[in-house]
Parts: structure tokens; C-alpha cells; sequence
């Protein structure tokens, strides 16, 4: 399936490959419907980049290839009296701020279940708002989403504390390589409960989207994501200890759940054989290896 | 080899990519690609379980986009390639999109992730220097989704994910009243297949997708050579414990359908209703067999034994659903009310029939005894129950200020059914649960002046723990600041308070754990071509719990701390054809696990044309443990990298 996947892979970019070198300049874009008087580009360089920009192509496409100030205007307004009083910046709408943002979400408004636009985690501010992560004319091309720059740099410019856990603990995801950042977990349109984490399209926690084998079901589970999750034992952000656990030895890591010291709570008391004075049942894990839930064998064992 | 070759694989698609483009002159494209030198000091098994950073050719970012149509292509108005650490790296990835404005939009992404582990310290009861439990793993990720006539009225979806996990290892095998150091050989395929259709009826929309996923495992595990005396190396009940031989395999196939269906619908133009409804039922099938010769012994059968043979078939099954609704009312700008109710419930109902058969049996007295073999059959299940209500509002427009205020509310109820074979001491191992959170979060932000000040707070307060390191009372509080208001100078701050508590359960299960996260930001710009950087943080936290000691019911604290301090430093600047990055930063844990860790680094760019240029790039990492010297190490790497923009 490797194999298949790859060669599928491989005929998509050939074709597009053979397709870019059979070009030898773009074509022009259709003809824009002729208009009279001055055009946005005339003063405004925006203008013309943005004749590459999604947004300037979804509107050709919906407007049979129609262009020029027409697609200015659906963002900024009607632009005639901006140009006739030589560009006076009060008299065009501007996408800044709060209000900015209201522009945005008159086609941007459709919810998910578990996104919004209008009441997601970062739902518009003066604060935070759209131009705080997007560039609508402008991005570099290297960005995806028009953002503004790497997803990573951005969030860390306000999640400050969070970047210093990725830059300081010497166990933690792979972020500064790209194939994971803060957007690979968290959904920056997501709404705010629980930090606007993903999950996968039936639920369980995120994590298993890319760690599958710890799904299950299993005959023997453990923590599953019923009583506890992922974040019980593990801090996704970094941590001091091996395989980003939450506690520097695993039998403490182990013991503060299974300590039956008070009744009413799930997590058994390990036999008196447990002599965790002895390096044999310190580390749990050399006898439990299954703690993720196994098939087979009720103390985890295998 | 396998990575080899996907290495080569990935810089022949780029190169074949790239000279496609570069004939075509005019798309848009960036490649950075060299060499990368490695050189370990120290502890090399840590430099990989830790950064894993490896020598070799690597493709150090790629990108190309167009969202022009090109004469000759009429099938494409927008293709771009990312691509990022293929080849050599511990994480690259390749990702394409591709599509023409209304016929269809395609996304494929392939990630590949190296996994390596060999902690020295981590689950290796003797205190040697390689850890018992190691691997290295290599995890293949592709996705790909077509959606053919976006935005219209129907628009069809197909998609396919797989994720592969494979590669050598090592793991420990409880077994005869010993354990044994096994190498393993481990390769899972998790695939799903997906195919459904979204809708667009004006102010009715939504999307219905049918998936079907496939989860295959295959394991198999023999003991190393010389692992036969075990870890154990005092007799047990006065007999040496040994092993001759002993392989175990088992292969897992879970197949699971996923249905989602998500319908919108805008009452009125500020007013959007939605609802959901997904189902997901695995079943799966599990069989395993394991063999062993030797001299063991078992405390559940009371003998020893010579060899075993055994099998087991499992059959684990999941069925869950989740459904739920949303309204959502912009009521003016500036203004928004949400509320939303979800139910989700999870069943797991698993049966399990092993077999084992004994051989070589005799009384711990030393009395003869035929074979002996045993039966088990299980059944275990477990029922979740979640029901979720929440309101938000947020009120935006007050000048300067935003506040975002809201309350929710989540009932579960966990029913698990006690397993007589896990019970070895009564307690703890099913029963029925319920546990209340009330949550009231709120937000408040401020803007003016060039100054941004974000606040937010959410207080918790739960009726019952279901696990001991449950909460009952948790307080989280967060403040950031950044101003903006010169043009060379920015400055951020942020702190972080988290307090939680389980001490109405009892004076035996007080649980106390909290965070203190301090931070601090200065970047300064005098002028275009020089940038200066410099930050703190204090990465406090804290826990405590009792516990009890196993072997002799006593209890003790367990007590967590970390006590960190990151100091960094950045500069750069530009001149000319030349740009020069460097950073520093050292971080210190005075917690429970003392070590020190330096990373530092620079990259120098050189532009010589304006389609090609030189990029080299240093990075070290050094690691200090101050609880186990041998697992520190200092990590060097310099990458030299030819620049390409034809």
C-alpha cells in the first residue's frame, strides 16, 4: 500500500510536472471586463499581486472572469469617492480591527462542530483579530492560508509560555522541523473548550490520528480517553521526562492512581510482591509493557 | 534501507519536479537542499531519543505555488508543494495541493517521522547502560482528499489516510516468574477509506461522509541471544529460572465504519443552527501464540514447569456515537450568543479465550505432574456516558475592550465491569462512576495604544473523582501583554496560574497540584538590517499525593516539582547579500529531575544571484543530567545547503 500510495503520489506531481514545463509563461488572465475611469492599481501595488490571490481567483471564477476594481470593492466598498478625494483613507473601508473582521465573516461565518468564526477561541477582537494571523494581499508565498508567517512563530508571539516549554524541555514534538505545529493539534478557529484541541472525526483524542496504534479497542484497556486521557500521563508541550511523561519515575507515575487509600475511586492496588524498593519494580513498565490497553492479558502484561 | 530509500525517493520526485518548473520559468519555486554533518559526544542513544537529527543529504524546505492558470495545463489554476527535513530528517513531510476553481480541489500530504528510543534510565531494572525497551521506528503518514466541484450545490468528497508504523525493537516479557529481554518486530497499518458528499442549499448546508477504517498489526518477538537467565537473577522458590527459548507472534485486524453527518442552517441571517450526529462501531480480532522452553515457574498454576504453548483469540468491540446541536446568534456586531448540547456515548464489550498448555509440570515440592493446561475465557465491557451543555457569550465591541464569558456543564457516567482475572487485590477495578465538572470560563481583552492585553480565567468544580488525580476545585488564569508601540522596539509578557485540588475525598487522597509560567520578551529593530532578541522564563510546577507503598501498605508522598529557568538570546542581521541568524538559550530544572540543557546555533545566508544562493547552518544541543551522568550528551550538526529559486 506504501508502494501505492507513493506511486500515486508520483504520477500526480509528474502530471503536474509535465504540465508546468509544457508552459512557457502564464496565460493571460481572461479578459477583465473593461471599466471606465481610474483603477485600484493605479495607486495601490496590492492591486496587482492580488490579481494571484484566492480570493481575486474565486471571484473570476464566479464572475466568469471578471477582474479589476470589482474585486477590490467586495472587501473595501465602493471605492469612488476615495479616489475622487485623491485617496482619502476614511473614505474606503479598511479591514483592520474588529470591524475588519465583520467584513471578513460575511463569507466566513459558516460553522463547524467543533469550529466558528464568530465564536471560536480567537473570535475577532480588537485584539485578536483576522489581520492578526492573515495578510489578505500580501502573504509570502511560502505561507499557506495567507498567513502571515510559519503558524508556529505566530502563535508563539502571544502563547509566549507555550513556546518556552517546546524551546526548554528536551522531550518534546518535533515543531521546529514543520511537519508538526501548534495547528496539527489545535484548531485556531476551534472553539474555546478544552484549548480548541482537535480530534479525530469519531472522537477519540487527537493524538491517535497520528499515534493509531494506541486506539484499540482493546480487551484490556487503560486509560482510553473514558477515565483520563493522553494528558494523564503525557504533556504534549514538553517535558523533563522520557516519552513526555508527567512525573520523573514511572512508579510514582503509576502509584498516584493506583492507590486504593480511598474507596470510590478506579485504579487498583498493585499485590505485595510490588517491592518498589527493589530497581526490579521501580520502572512498571518492564512487566506492563501494554499500558496503553492490551489484547490479551488483564494485568497488561502482554 | 527503508529510510534510504524514501530519502531517494523524495529528492527524485523534487528533483523531476524541479526541473519541470524550472523550464516552465514562471512558477513560483524555492528549494534548499545539501548536506547535513552530524557528530555526537556523550550518550548518542540519548541525541537520538531526544533530537535525532541524523547526517545525510536532505531536503531542507521546498516550495512551489501558482494560483495562475498556465497555457497548456488548463486542468490546474492553483497547485503548491510544500515540503520540509525530507530525506535525512527526523520529521519531513510533502504536501500538495492542487485544484481548478469550481471542477475539484485535491490535498495530498505525505509525513514521515523517525522514532527512536533508547533511554538508559527509562524501564531498565538493572541500571544498565541501554535501556531494555528500545526502538526504531519509522511512522508513514499519506493523506489524500479530493472534493470535485467545490462550492456548488453537491460537491462528492473521496478521501484515503494511511498510517504505517514499522521497524525493529526491543521489549520485556514477563514470563516464568522472570522477565526476558525479547527483540521485536513490529509493523501496524492503520488505513481509512472515505467517500461522501457535501451540500450547498443556500441557507441549508452540510456534509455526510461514510468512512471505513482499517487497523492491521503484526507483531512478533524472540529472545535476544543471551537473554535466557533473564532479569531476575535470584532463584524463585529456590530454582534458577531460565529460558531456552521463547517466541511469541500475534496479528490484529480492527475494522471499523465511521459515519458523520453535518447539517447548517441559517434561521435567519444572523441566527445558525447546526447538528451532528457520528457513529463509529470497531470490531476486532485478535490472535495471538506464544512458545517457551526452559525452566519457569508460575504462581498462578503453583508449579514449575519446562515449556508452555500458547494461544488466545480476542474479539475487542467498540460502538460509539456522539449527536448534537448548536445555535449560534450574531446578534449584532460585535455581539455573539452560543449555546450547544452534545451527547456521546461509548460502549466497549470485549470477550477474550486463552489457552495454555504447561509442560514439564511439578509441585514447588518437587513432585512430578502431568501436563496442565488451562482455559480462560473473559469478558470485560465499559460504558461511557458524556452529556455536554454549554453558553458563551461575547461582547466585543466596548471600545478598547472584548469579554467573552461562559459556562458549561458536563455530566459522565462510566460503568466498568469488574475482570476476576485482574482482581489480585479487591478495589478499584470496576464499579459505576459519576462525576459533575461545572466550568465558568471568561476572557477579557484589551487593545490601544500599540498595547494588547489578553486575560483569560476558567474555574472548575467537579462533585466527584473517578480517578484519584481527579480534581474537584482547578483554577486555570492566564495574562499576556504585548506592545507594539514603537516601531524598532516589542515587548511581550505572559503569566500563567494554575491551582487544582481533590481534597474533599478524604485526609488520605489530598491532591494538590499547581503551575506558576512566567514569561518575558524584548526584540529590538534599530534598524532594518539588525534585530536583537532576548527572553526569560520560569516554568514552575508542582504535585503531591499520597500513596501506598505495595510491599508493605504503608504510604508515602509522591512529590513532583520542576523548577525551571530558560534564559534565550537571538540577533541577526543583514547586510548586503549576506544574512546572519544566531540564537542561544539555556535551560535549567532545579525540580525533581536536575539537568541542564543548551541549545544554541546560527545560519548564514549568502544570496550570490538572484536565483541561487549558499545557506549554512549550525545547531548544537547539550545535554546535561546531573541524576545520571552517562545519558548526557552534546549534539553538533552543520548543514550546508545550496539555495535555488530559478
Amino acid at each position: 500500500m506504501k508502494h501505492l500510495s507513493l506511486g500515486v503520489a508520483a504520477a500526480a506531481l509528474a502530471v503536474l510536472t509535465a504540465g508546468s514545463a509544457a508552459a512557457q509563461a502564464p496565460a493571460k488572465p481572461a479578459a477583465a471586463k473593461v471599466e471606465a475611469g481610474p483603477a485600484c492599481a493605479d495607486c495601490h501595488d496590492e492591486a496587482n499581486i492580488f490579481a494571484s490571490n484566492p480570493h481575486a481567483a474565486a471571484y473570476r471564477a464566479s464572475h466568469n472572469g471578471a477582474a479589476g476594481n470589482a474585486v477590490c470593492e467586495t472587501c473595501h466598498g465602493d471605492g469612488t469617492k476615495h479616489m475622487e478625494a485623491g485617496g482619502d483613507k476614511s473614505l474606503i473601508r479598511t479591514l483592520h480591527g474588529r470591524t475588519g473582521a465583520d467584513t471578513c465573516q460575511t463569507c466566513h461565518k459558516q460553522s463547524a462542530e467543533r469550529s466558528s468564526y464568530w465564536n471560536s477561541v480567537h473570535a475577532s477582537s480588537e485584539a485578536v483579530n483576522c489581520l492578526s494571523c492573515h495578510s489578505i494581499h500580501k502573504p509570502g508565498f511560502k505561507q499557506k492560508s495567507l498567513l502571515k508567517s510559519d503558524p508556529n512563530p505566530l502563535c508563539a508571539s502571544c502563547h509566549a509560555d507555550v513556546k518556552a516549554s517546546f524551546t526548554a524541555e528536551p522531550n518534546a514534538h518535533r515543531l521546529k522541523d514543520g511537519v508538526m505545529s501548534c495547528v496539527s493539534c489545535h484548531d485556531p478557529h476551534g472553539r474555546a473548550a478544552n484549548h480548541a484541541v482537535r480530534q479525530t472525526r469519531s472522537g477519540e483524542p487527537g493524538c491517535v490520528n497520528c499515534h493509531a496504534e494506541k486506539r484499540g479497542p482493546f480487551v484490556y484497556p487503560h486509560v482510553t480517553g473514558v477515565a483520563g486521557d493522553c494528558m494523564s500521563c503525557h504533556r504534549p508541550h514538553g517535558s523533563p521526562y522520557p516519552h513526555q511523561l508527567t512525573r520523573a519515575t514511572v512508579y510514582t507515575q503509576c502509584l498516584e492512581c493506583h492507590s486504593t487509600l480511598s474507596t470510590g475511586t478506579l485504579g487498583s492496588q498493585p499485590p505485595s510482591f510490588h517491592n518498589i524498593s527493589l530497581p526490579r519494580y521501580q520502572n512498571c513498565t518492564t512487566c506492563h509493557t501494554a499500558v496503553h490497553g492490551s489484547q490479551r492479558n488483564p494485568q497488561l502484561l502482554k | 534501507m527503508r529510510t534510504l530509500r524514501s530519502a531517494f525517493l523524495t529528492a527524485a520526485l523534487a528533483t523531476t519536479l524541479a526541473s519541470g518548473v524550472a523550464r516552465a520559468q514562471a512558477i513560483p519555486f524555492d528549494i534548499e537542499a545539501g548536506y547535513r554533518f552530524v557528530s555526537v559526544t556523550g550518550n548518542e542513544e540519548m541525541y537520538r531519543s531526544q533530537i535525532n537529527d541524523r547526517e545525510g543529504f536532505l531536503i531542507r524546505s521546498l516550495h512551489i505555488g501558482t494560483d495562475e492558470k498556465y497555457a497548456g495545463f488548463p486542468l490546474v489554476d492553483k497547485v503548491r508543494i510544500d515540503g520540509a527535513d525530507l530525506g535525512a530528517g527526523g520529521a519531513g513531510f510533502l504536501r500538495m495541493e492542487a485544484g481548478l476553481s469550481g471542477a475539484y480541489k485535491l490535498q495530498f500530504s505525505y509525513r514521515n517521522t523517525q522514532f527512536f528510543n533508547a533511554l538508559p534510565g527509562f524501564a531498565n531494572p538493572l541500571g544498565l547502560s541501554v535501556g531494555q525497551q528500545t526502538w526504531d521506528r519509522t511512522r508513514q503518514q499519506y493523506n489524500v482528499d479530493l472534493e470535485i466541484l467545490p462550492g456548488k450545490v453537491i460537491t462528492p468528497i473521496v478521501g484515503y489516510t494511511s498510517n504505517t508504523l514499522s521497524g525493529p525493537g526491543y521489549t520485556t516479557y514477563h514470563f516464568g516468574e522472570d522477565e526476558f529481554q525479547l527483540s521485536q518486530n513490529l509493523r501496524s497499518n492503520d488505513q481509512e477509506f472515505r467517500v461522501g458528499a457535501a451540500f450547498n442549499a443556500g441557507v441549508v448546508s452540510g456534509e455526510v461522509i461514510q468512512g471505513w477504517r482499517k487497523y492491521h498489526e503484526i507483531e512478533n518477538d524472540t529472545l535476544v541471544p543471551f537473554g535466557g537467565p533473564g532479569n531476575n537473577a535470584a532463584p524463585v522458590l529456590g530454582k534458577n529460572i531460565s529460558a531456552n527459548t521463547l517466541t511469541t507472534s500475534s496479528v490484529t485486524d480492527v475494522n471499523t465504519p465511521v459515519t458523520s453527518a453535518f447539517v447548517r442552517g441559517f434561521a435567519l441571517p444572523n441566527l445558525q443552527i447546526s447538528g451532528f450526529y457520528v457513529r463509529s462501531n470497531s470490531t476486532g480480532d485478535d490472535n495471538a501464540a506464544e512458545g517457551a522452553s526452559g525452566s519457569f515457574a508460575s504462581f498462578a498454576i503453583s508449579r514449575f514447569f519446562t515449556g508452555l504453548s500458547g494461544t488466545s483469540s480476542t474479539a475487542p468491540t467498540s460502538l460509539s456515537w456522539r449527536a448534537g446541536g448548536r445555535a449560534e446568534w450574531h446578534v449584532m456586531s460585535g455581539l455573539d450568543v452560543s449555546a450547544g448540547y452534545t451527547e456521546r456515548d461509548q460502549t466497549w464489550d470485549n470477550h477474550a479465550l486463552l489457552s495454555e498448555l504447561y509442560t514439564g509440570t511439578s509441585t514447588f515440592t518437587g513432585f512430578s505432574l502431568a501436563d496442565f493446561q488451562a482455559l480462560t475465557t473473559t469478558q470485560t465491557n465499559l460504558e461511557n456516558r458524556e452529556k455536554i451543555a454549554d453558553v458563551q457569550v461575547s461582547a466585543k465591541a466596548l471600545g478598547p475592550f472584548g469579554i467573552r464569558v461562559g459556562y458549561s456543564r458536563i455530566n459522565q457516567d462510566l460503568t466498568v465491569a469488574e475482570d476476576p482475572a485482574e482482581i489480585v487485590v479487591p478495589g478499584g477495578q470496576g464499579g459505576t462512576y459519576s462525576r459533575s465538572i461545572n466550568r465558568y470560563e471568561g476572557a477579557l481583552t484589551f487593545s490601544m495604544y500599540g498595547f494588547n492585553l489578553m486575560g483569560e480565567a476558567a474555574y472548575d468544580d467537579a462533585d466527584a473523582a473517578i480517578t484519584r488525580v481527579d480534581y474537584l476545585k482547578r483554577n486555570r488564569e492566564r495574562v499576556r501583554l504585548t506592545w507594539k508601540g514603537l516601531n524598532w522596539l516589542t515587548f511581550g509578557a505572559s503569566a500563567f496560574f494554575l491551582d487544582q485540588k481533590n481534597e474533599d475525598a478524604g485526609p488520605l487522597n489530598v491532591y494538590t497540584a499547581s503551575a506558576r509560567n512566567y514569561t518575558a520578551d524584548l526584540t529590538v529593530n534599530p534598524t532594518k538590517w539588525l534585530h536583537v532578541s532576548g527572553g526569560y522564563a520560569k516554568l514552575k510546577s508542582d504535585s503531591s499525593i499520597p500513596v501506598r507503598v505495595p510491599q508493605n501498605f504503608t504510604t508515602f508522598e509522591s512529590v513532583n516539582a520542576e523548577d525551571g529557568e530558560l534564559w534565550q538570546a537571538g540577533a541577526g542581521f543583514t547586510w548586503k547579500e549576506f544574512a546572519v541568524d544566531g540564537f542561544w538559550s539555556r535551560f535549567n530544572n532545579d525540580g525533581t529531575y536536575l539537568f541542564r540543557m543548551y541549545r544554541g546555533g546560527f545560519r548564514a545566508d549568502w544570496t550570490a544571484t538572484a536565483h541561487a544562493g549558499l545557506a549554512v547552518e549550525w545547531s548544537v544541543d547539550n545535554y546535561q543530567d546531573f541524576m545520571m551522568a552517562s545519558q548526557s550528551y552534546r549534539g553538533d550538526r552543520l548543514g550546508v545547503y545550496l539555495k535555488w529559486r530559478p
